[in-house]
């Protein structure tokens, strides 16, 4: 994909773009990438006057950069345009919060039974969507006291990091010490460094200079790491997906160079583990009774070009049947689909992926994503998990045995 | 027998400006395109509204009709032009004697410039070469030159001026040495007419020679061409222009959405069947690339020829293109050759076009014994901007539209209130709407388009990166839906729109735009077979390359 | 070093499509590496005739059927496609669901437009479609109706807006399906412009077409056009279904060459390229093979092997399916599906095959 200026001139005006646009596919009236992005683009070169609320609607999922047979960066320019976008105050108020995740999260910390307690009442909520513009139908994830850094111990295999994000750092904690148990089952020491949200919140909410400072932030505690060679692995899409691809451009100079380097170093945690198989050091192994997986994969893990490592990964697990879902976007998004105005479009984009869902008939969903995990929950109120956590419950399993 | 004061021959900016001062001082005129507006120079050019830099050291005079013409069109067509300002950049290798010389030439000129370091420049202008030495600002700008003709036109068809294209002149009937009569066809019917009339101008650029002949007058003119390219979008934001000796290949102006890098200068025998060879386009990117490197990675889309119609003074003949001075000459064929009441203007540019209709109109208004002053310098060439309701039309549409459409946009806007299916962008590159489409290929348009590459001209559909491919489909059926044409004839229309558009991109080199090509074929079932590389393509006299 | 897949395909044109399936259909593991979509979505993905019977135009047929797309034609006779300009292409295979005329046809043909949809008018084909007829002595007559759609789908309404509510809304099908076979009483078939459906399998076409109770036919739009869309997902997704792994985005950005032979395939993933290896690369990217193997438009050997200025391979196991010379759009299709065959064969031929596989 061309990444510079120039990704504008690639465009034919082919629409293959719209064509893949999950909100296009649901709402009629919004113009598509095609217009949002290479379109006015030439016009935002120009200097005319290109605002418009639609911009605010883009999920950021990239499907349009790699339908484009021209790899014109169409979400991108998107993006750029939702920075300069201008947004009445509730929704700039809110879309502030929403850019700082890891902020919201530190509120948590303090008294997180509190805290969900307080966002479990159906009176916040409706004051909440009143005051706020939240959505008072979406379920809040819960809060939990938070995750510590950790450093790493000598291993055979050597040291790699973990950057949790906020997610697994705010909610699920549980995980990261998962992830250090199938890497230490691997012979990695796993040190898990002090850093911050990886933007992508700031991003789809128009806050380009947050976005950032958090990328400043995150590299100054990585950048040391992947400069001595250690892997940084997440295990979340879209993590790894900003980690790879966002943070060079939002910063310039020297910064934006090491950020480069930085990028190079980032592995999905699902990429990390495929190459220890294909390796040979790593298999999953069995777990008790059977199940039957469906798997979503998110869009954040298509725009990072790896392929889909966690099928392979989870078919090597004895007991396990999986099935790929591949039925388009959960239409989530992250914060998107916690905002009032767009709850709707939001489920009525899952739509599709919500009845294979119930075609399929699983017994529970994995995916990397835990925003599509959400969404997928409240769609169709499948259980959904990680595919790490089975695999870690295979390898558990096997060495109680 | 149809009859008027004054006939001009040669739609272009002279014959418009000229059509507007005459209308100002109440001199009824006919203005007879042999084509459609724009056709010659005037649509061939980079629509570079000169500050008088690029003159100010060979050609003072020049340059000092041009930094006045500058202020005048700025305030009196703010409409038509872009204020964007320009640099003349040093580029390393070129001569620090000269830019010594522009800056005091310049400043001798009241050229208001400022010298810039080179960084100063280049985070004015990113794509300039890194290893510049330095720039000179320059209140140069963009003109439409295609908005300029119209904007002309239509005031003066409000003040009682006419216009007609398609309208090729076959005979300037002289009777006892006195213009008495000109004889032409309207070439899409076929039909001959004649209009008596005082006194012709002859305006008509490159074609002066054969206009002249019409009436037993030899005028002796050289053609000059120039090739330019149009890129798929802007690389700078200001006109950039080399500060050195005037030569190929060293101006950039940023129009609209797209940027045009120009030009070459080649002898051609005649304005008709001019051609761009891949060779010049690669040339003229060379040259470029020394003042912006991105040009190297640009997507070009689109090359275009046109000729300066160089007028040869005696004595003159031998000299090189550029040599020839770029003034202007008006040319008393009653006093030079007999045939009283016949007026030749000829040479200029575009950015004197309204001091050359200036001068012209004073000596028609002479021979008619009219008083009234010339007052285009001061009377703006269109009222206010209206308002128009927002929210019918995305703002960056309403933007264009406004500029384009002026007074008439409200009432495309409105039409849009009545059927909001009238809101669909025909043109996606140029955000021109089915509602404009519908006015100006309706009776309502001041200027009626008749083909598919007139609507272009009116609101730059098919200028942008899809060349016509998609928006030309929809323009051709709106054509059908507003019973313009017949589906046989829209069909027609379309092809010949096509084809045009596709002369323009086969000289260019590999790229997107042969992708964009290749794609049209398979749309319409085209002959994809033509090599671009070996193939110098015929760019016909009627063709409207931009 | 462990071996990801049998064979690698760069491209999802007709070539690269073709060469997965008859790989797959063999037995291979095949990952196939794509730039968004191929020479099939901008028009209908139509084939010319071929002199006679062929056996990659069969092979492409058979997948196409397989997946859900059967293609109509004849070997030996060529029908004539009308194109968005109501002009007559000549054609050999065409997807079923495309309108196309024998010589002999005859009868009235109902063309159906929506009101206020972009890019197609109902009149215009029709006027069209009866004077081009006449003119070369056909002998089906058209007759236009504009239909109003029974639910706002976006202004302006395009084609694609309708064929995705068509993908998912069971109750607008059968809205539509009632209101055409309203417009079309007294007609022998129908013509609509290509809008049913993007992920439309040929039974929900047929269901359509029995539930309208005429022929049903479309005809092709402008870009993106619904009839070829349609036909690359299914392909897709039949090859999906064969076990093929997609890798969708990212181009390939170098082919790794060692003791004369591809070692691997760097894609340009964004941060860090992703390397695959495989037996056999197969190259079905058109013009672009050029730039990848660093040969100017290079001669092939008899195993479609691209040689070097010096007429050596450019590596043991890297085929191509060249890049057809200019020619109209269904023949170099059509040229295109041999090119992947013939270059699958190749490759299952075993001689560009790793020799310690």
């Amino acid at each position: 994909m061309r990444t510079d200026s120039f990704s504008v001139d690639n465009c034919l005006k082919c629409s293959l773009c719209n064509t893949v646009c999950p909100v296009m596919g649901v709402e009629p009236e919004y113009p598509g990438p095609k217009r949002l992005g290479p379109e006015l683009e030439r016009m935002r070169v120009e200097g005319v006057a290109t605002d418009t609320t639609w911009v605010e609607y883009c999920l950021g999922c990239h499907r349009c950069d790699l339908a484009c047979p021209n790899q014109v960066d169409v979400s991108a320019m998107i993006a750029a345009a939702k920075a300069t976008h201008r947004k009445p105050l509730q929704r700039r108020l809110r879309d502030w919060w929403f850019a700082r995740p890891a902020l919201l999260a530190r509120l948590a910390f303090v008294a997180p039974a509190v805290f969900n307690l307080s966002l479990s009442l159906k009176p916040v909520r409706v004051l909440m969507e009143r005051v706020m513009g939240i959505s008072s139908r979406r379920p809040f994830p819960r809060y939990t006291h938070g995750l510590q850094p950790r450093s790493a111990a000598q291993a055979p295999r050597g040291r790699v990091a973990f950057f949790p994000g906020c997610y697994i750092r705010a909610n699920r904690p549980d995980l990261a010490a998962k992830v250090v148990r199938l890497l230490e089952h691997c012979g990695y020491a796993v040190e898990i460094p002090a850093t911050t949200c990886c933007g992508v919140p700031s991003l789809a909410n128009g806050a380009a200079a947050e976005a950032a400072a958090q990328a400043r932030t995150n590299l100054e505690h990585l950048a040391p790491l992947a400069e001595s060679g250690v892997p940084i692995l997440t295990a979340c899409s879209s993590c790894g997906h900003m980690l790879k691809t966002g943070f060079s451009g939002l910063l310039e100079g020297d910064l934006s160079a090491r950020a480069n380097q930085l990028a190079s170093a980032i592995w999905d945690l699902g990429e990390f583990l495929a190459r220890e198989a294909a390796e040979g050091r790593f298999a999953g192994a069995a777990l008790a009774g059977k199940q039957r997986v469906a798997y979503h994969a998110p869009c954040h893990l298509k725009s990072q070009g790896i392929g889909q490592p966690w099928v392979a990964l989870l078919r090597q697990i004895h007991g396990v049947t999986v099935e790929p879902l591949d039925a388009g976007c959960c239409g989530m998004s992250g914060t998107y689909g916690f905002k009032q105005e767009k709850y709707e479009l939001s489920m009525r984009i899952g739509q599709s992926l919500f009845e294979r869902i119930d075609e399929v008939r699983a017994e529970s969903v994995a995916s990397e994503c835990a925003t599509c995990r959400m969404q997928i929950e409240h769609g169709t109120g499948t259980r959904t998990l990680h595919p790490l956590e089975l695999l870690e419950e295979s390898i558990a399993e096997e060495s109680r045995a | 027998m149809d009859s008027t004061q004054v006939v001009i021959i040669g739609g272009g900016a002279t014959g418009a400006g000229l059509l507007w001062d005459l209308s100002l001082r109440g001199i009824a005129a006919v203005l007879l395109e042999q084509q459609d507006l724009a056709n010659g120079a005037t649509g061939r050019c980079h629509g570079l509204l000169h500050s008088g830099g690029r003159y100010a050291v060979k050609d003072p005079e020049a340059a000092a009709e041009c930094i006045a013409e500058n202020r005048i069109l700025k305030r009196i067509a703010p409409h038509c032009v872009e204020d964007c300002g320009g640099l003349f950049v040093q580029c390393q290798g070129d001569d620090p004697a000269f830019f010594e010389e522009w800056w005091r030439a310049a400043s001798t000129l009241g050229i208001p410039s400022s010298r810039l370091s080179a960084e100063a420049a280049r985070a004015l202008e990113p794509n300039l070469a890194p290893d510049l030495l330095g720039a000179f600002t320059t209140p140069d700008a963009h003109v439409d030159v295609f908005r300029l003709v119209q904007a002309n036109m239509e005031a003066a068809l409000a003040r009682g001026g006419r216009v007609r294209t398609y309208a090729q002149v076959r005979k300037i009937e002289v009777v006892r040495g006195r213009v008495q009569s000109v004889r032409f066809c309207d070439t899409r019917t076929g039909e001959e007419h004649q209009v008596r009339c005082e006194i012709v101008v002859n305006a008509a650029g490159g074609w002066a020679r054969e206009a002249a002949a019409l009436a037993g007058v030899d005028v002796p003119l050289r053609c000059d061409k120039g090739t330019l390219l149009v890129l798929n979008h802007r690389l700078s934001g200001r006109v950039l222009n080399r500060c050195r000796k005037a030569g190929d290949g060293d101006i950039l102006v940023p129009a609209g959405p797209v940027c045009i890098l120009g030009t070459s200068s080649v002898t051609v025998p005649g304005p008709d069947g001019l051609t761009c060879t891949a060779e010049e386009i690669q040339d003229l990117l060379n040259l470029g690339e020394v003042m912006v490197p991105a040009l190297a990675e640009a997507r070009v889309m689109r090359a275009f020829a046109g000729v300066r119609p160089l007028y040869i003074r005696s004595g003159a003949a031998q000299e090189a293109g550029r040599q020839v001075s770029r003034g202007f000459v008006l040319l008393d064929h009653g006093e030079r050759d007999g045939v009283h009441g016949f007026i030749s203007v000829l040479g200029g540019k575009l950015t004197t076009y309204r001091l050359m209709a200036a001068r012209a109109a004073d000596a028609v208004a002479a021979q008619l014994g009219v008083q009234v002053q010339c007052s285009t310098d001061t009377v703006p060439l269109r009222a206010e901007e209206p308002a128009c309701a927002s929210g019918l039309l995305p703002e960056a549409a309403l933007e264009k539209l406004v500029v384009r459409r002026g007074a008439d946009a409200p009432r495309i806007v409105e039409a849009i209130r009545h059927q909001p299916v009238l809101a669909e962008m025909v043109c996606e590159c140029e955000l021109v709407s089915r509602a404009e489409l519908d006015f100006i290929l309706g009776p309502d348009a001041p200027l009626p388009a008749s083909t598919l590459a007139d609507v272009g001209r009116r609101t730059r559909l098919g200028f942008g990166p899809c060349q016509g491919t998609f928006c030309g489909f929809r323009a051709m059926l709106a054509g059908f839906q507003d019973h313009r044409w017949s589906a046989e004839e829209a069909v027609a229309q379309l092809h010949a729109y096509i084809e045009n558009r596709r002369k323009g991109q086969l000289p260019i080199p590999e790229g997107k735009q042969l992708d964009q090509m290749a794609m049209g074929s398979d749309i319409y079932g085209l002959d994809p077979g033509l090599e671009p590389e070996v193939q110098p393509i015929a760019l016909a006299g009627g063709d409207h390359v931009r | 070093m462990s071996v990801d897949y049998d064979a690698l395909v760069v491209g999802s044109g007709f070539a690269g499509l073709t060469a997965a399936a008859a790989l797959s259909a063999a037995g291979q593991r095949v990952a196939l590496v794509t730039t968004g979509s191929g020479s099939l979505v901008f028009a209908g993905a139509c084939l010319a005739m071929p002199a006679g019977p062929d056996p990659a135009l069969r092979c492409f047929t058979e997948f196409a059927a397989a997946a859900g797309c059967r293609y109509t034609g004849s070997e030996c006779s060529e029908a004539l496609l009308p194109t968005l300009l109501g002009e007559l292409q000549p054609v050999g295979f065409a997807p079923h669901f495309l309108d196309r005329f024998e010589a002999t046809d005859e009868g009235l043909c109902t063309v159906a437009g929506i009101e206020g949809l972009s890019g197609f008018d109902a009149e215009f084909l029709a006027e069209r479609l009866n004077q081009v007829a006449g003119e070369q002595g056909l002998r089906r007559r058209h007759v236009p109706r504009t239909l109003r759609l029974g639910r706002a789908l976006g202004v302006p309404l395009t084609v694609l807006a309708i064929a995705r509510c068509f993908d998912a809304d069971r109750a607008f099908r059968a809205e539509l399906a009632s209101q055409l076979r309203e417009a079309a009483a007294g007609s022998d078939s129908l013509l609509l412009p290509a809008m049913l459906g993007i992920e439309s399998t040929e039974h929900k076409l047929d269901a359509f077409e029995r539930a309208v109770g005429l022929p049903v036919r479309e005809l092709v739009t402008l870009p993106p056009s619904v009839a070829g869309l349609r036909v690359e997902r299914l392909l897709k997704k039949r090859l999906h279904a064969l076990g093929v792994e997609f890798f969708e985005g990212f181009p390939v950005r170098a082919l790794r060459l060692q003791q004369h032979r591809c070692a691997q395939v760097e894609v340009a993933a964004p941060a860090r390229s992703l390397k695959l290896i495989a037996s056999a690369v197969l190259l079905a990217v058109g013009r672009r093979q050029s730039e990848l193997l660093g040969l100017h438009a290079p001669r092939l050997d008899e195993r479609q092997r691209p040689l070097d200025a010096a007429g050596n391979p450019f590596a043991e196991n890297v085929v191509c399916a060249p890049s057809p010379a200019a020619a109209p759009l269904h023949t170099a299709n059509l040229l295109r599906v041999r090119a992947g065959f013939g270059a699958a064969q190749s490759v299952l031929a075993g001689e560009v095959h790793l020799a310690h596989r």
